[in-house]
């Protein structure tokens, strides 16, 4: 059994948590990325979309 | 003899453009202030984690965390124990987050506005904004310091290589903003975590684990493996250090700039959840780094500046072929820092110390350009201040100081602004005063030869910051109860 038992437990723990979490956040967080994009691709479309709308509501006022 | 090979830099090489396209790819996507300093509040779970995680890392993080393993062996673990368990808590509690993500500000001055007004607000953003720079001034040299060390770099080199290096972090975010920090990150994150694992592991399987547990039990005793009985560290050292870490958790700006850019408070509550093991790692994985440099390296070899231990370690252990991960692996973890700092404080100093000189709302177009020219302001100031200018005296303190400068207060006026509706602007100004006082009163009385021994020997820099953080909620609590009724907000 290794010495000091509880530290060899938290190194061993940290080594596991950190490749399965990394291996995790590697495909989950590529995933975020795309949403996120997507998310803020739509929001500026549709700011464009306002703004258009505004522009020919002046127009036609004028 | 160090291993650094052609092909190690060209695994360098490759990352570095790698990063450097993806952080300029998502500009387009930037048409906001909002976009800019917390990407549009569009970032998810596993985005946030990597995000943090990498943020939280760098070069010298790895340097300190690795200097305490070799100092302190396996109790110098023991501030990512505490921090770890304050993220946890936090996480599952929601407390202070929770309200402060659903306030919808963009900086926890803003939030001080609310409740404190724009005095309360203004100050809060100068401590915050001159501890965090003054802190992060030193990462770029100490960066600079571990290639020399590890790669062989010719330490003539050394300006001009860190200065290229903060130019190209530099150019990502001041066109990306948060969005292209986040990106990077998650890159960063990856390529950081492969070069951490993979060396950790070969020096489990190579130093082996009984050396490494040797040679701590011979140099320090049962004080390397129980930081209560450390002859540096003991009760007032762990008290002090749980203090620190949660003010840490609570109000380190960069770390709060995550759970603000958080889709909502459920959100941000996960994150600090998912992401608080990774602080054990954060200290105990570059401590066995430090420990395993104890274990083989001749003390001749080291020399009296510890924290060059592991750095000079790795030079001799990792492998050709796989020293390139390494400092790709360290870049990574630098420039993730880097970018997340300069983004952050510059937000602070945009939304917060700005804005009084903002009479009319700016349109976004000015706001974009304001940030843009305040992210590249900090750069030039990193350049100078933490470059060509070299620093005098201890390191540690100077870093320990800077930060301590603020965290106390900022604590202390967080949780009265949403916990105690008794709290006002003259008890956060009093707390403010006295949080950035104590810290400063320390190195001040600690350099003085008739009270050097009081303050370093009898009262200690632990006690002494545990006392700042009592000072800080007593003036918070007797400035409040001072105010007379009428004049409160």
């Amino acid at each position: 059994m290794p010495k000091h038992l509880i530290w060899f437990i938290l190194t061993i723990a940290c080594v596991i948590w950190y490749i399965a979490i990394t291996w995790y956040v590697a495909f989950r967080g590529a995933k975020d990325i795309k949403e996120m994009l997507a998310q803020l691709r739509n929001k500026q479309q549709a700011q464009q979309n306002e703004d258009a709308a505004k522009a020919r509501n002046v127009t036609k006022n004028q | 003899m160090n291993h650094f090979t052609f092909f190690d830099g060209s695994i360098v090489g490759i990352y570095l453009i790698a990063t450097m396209v993806a952080g300029i790819m998502v500009r387009k996507y930037v048409g906001k202030v909002e976009d800019f300093l917390v990407a549009g509040r569009e970032m998810n779970l596993y985005l946030g984690i990597a995000s943090l995680a990498a943020t939280e890392f760098g070069i010298v993080t790895c340097m300190y965390t690795a200097q305490n393993g070799y100092e302190k062996g396996f109790s110098g673990a023991l501030p990512g124990i505490l921090q770890a368990i304050a993220m946890l808590l936090v996480g599952l509690t929601g407390f202070c987050i929770k309200p402060l993500r659903n306030s919808g500000v963009m900086t926890i001055p803003e939030l001080f506005d609310k409740y404190y007004g724009k005095n309360i607000r203004w100050m809060s953003g100068v401590v915050i904004v001159l501890g965090g720079l003054l802190n992060m001034g030193v990462f770029l040299r100490t960066g600079g310091d571990f290639l020399v060390a590890v790669c062989g770099l010719n330490p003539q080199y050394l300006e001009i290589t860190m200065t290229l290096l903060l130019v190209s972090v530099a150019v990502y975010t001041i066109l990306g903003g948060m969005l292209s920090v986040l990106v990077t990150d998650y890159l960063q994150f990856i390529v950081m975590s492969v070069g951490l694992i993979v060396v950790t592991i070969l020096i489990i399987i190579k130093v082996g684990w009984s050396t490494m547990v040797t040679a701590v039990e011979t140099h320090y005793g049962a004080g390397g493996f129980n930081p209560f009985v450390h002859p540096d560290m003991g009760w007032s050292f762990v008290v002090f250090n749980t203090l620190l870490t949660l003010s840490i958790v609570l109000t380190w700006q960069t770390v709060i700039q995550r759970a603000l850019a958080a889709k909502d408070s459920n959100i941000a509550r996960k994150i600090y959840k998912g992401t608080s093991f990774f602080f054990v790692c954060r200290f105990l994985l570059p401590g066995v780094w430090g420990i395993a440099a104890l274990a083989t390296l001749a003390p001749e070899t080291v020399g009296s500046n510890t924290l060059l231990a592991m750095p000079k370690f790795l030079s001799t252990f990792v492998p050709a072929g796989l020293m390139g991960l390494v400092i790709a692996a360290m870049l990574a973890a630098d420039m993730s820092t880097d970018s997340s700092y300069t983004l952050t404080w510059g937000g602070v100093i945009y939304n917060d110390i700005l804005a009084p000189f903002r009479k009319t709302q700016w349109t976004e177009k000015r706001g974009l350009l304001w940030n843009r020219m305040i992210v590249a302001f900090i750069g030039i100031f990193l350049l100078f201040y933490g470059l060509w200018y070299p620093l005098k005296g201890d390191l540690w303190t100077y870093i320990a100081i800077t930060g301590t400068i603020y965290l106390s207060s900022m604590t202390v006026l967080l949780i009265a602004c949403c916990y105690w509706k008794g709290a006002n602007n003259w008890g956060a100004a009093g707390a403010i005063i006295f949080g950035a006082v104590m810290p400063v009163a320390y190195l001040i009385f600690e350099q003085i030869p008739a009270t050097q021994h009081l303050f370093k020997k009898t009262i200690g820099s632990s006690t002494w910051g545990i006392l700042t953080f009592v000072i800080a909620a007593l003036a918070m609590v007797v400035g409040s109860l001072l105010k007379p009724k009428q004049q409160e907000r």
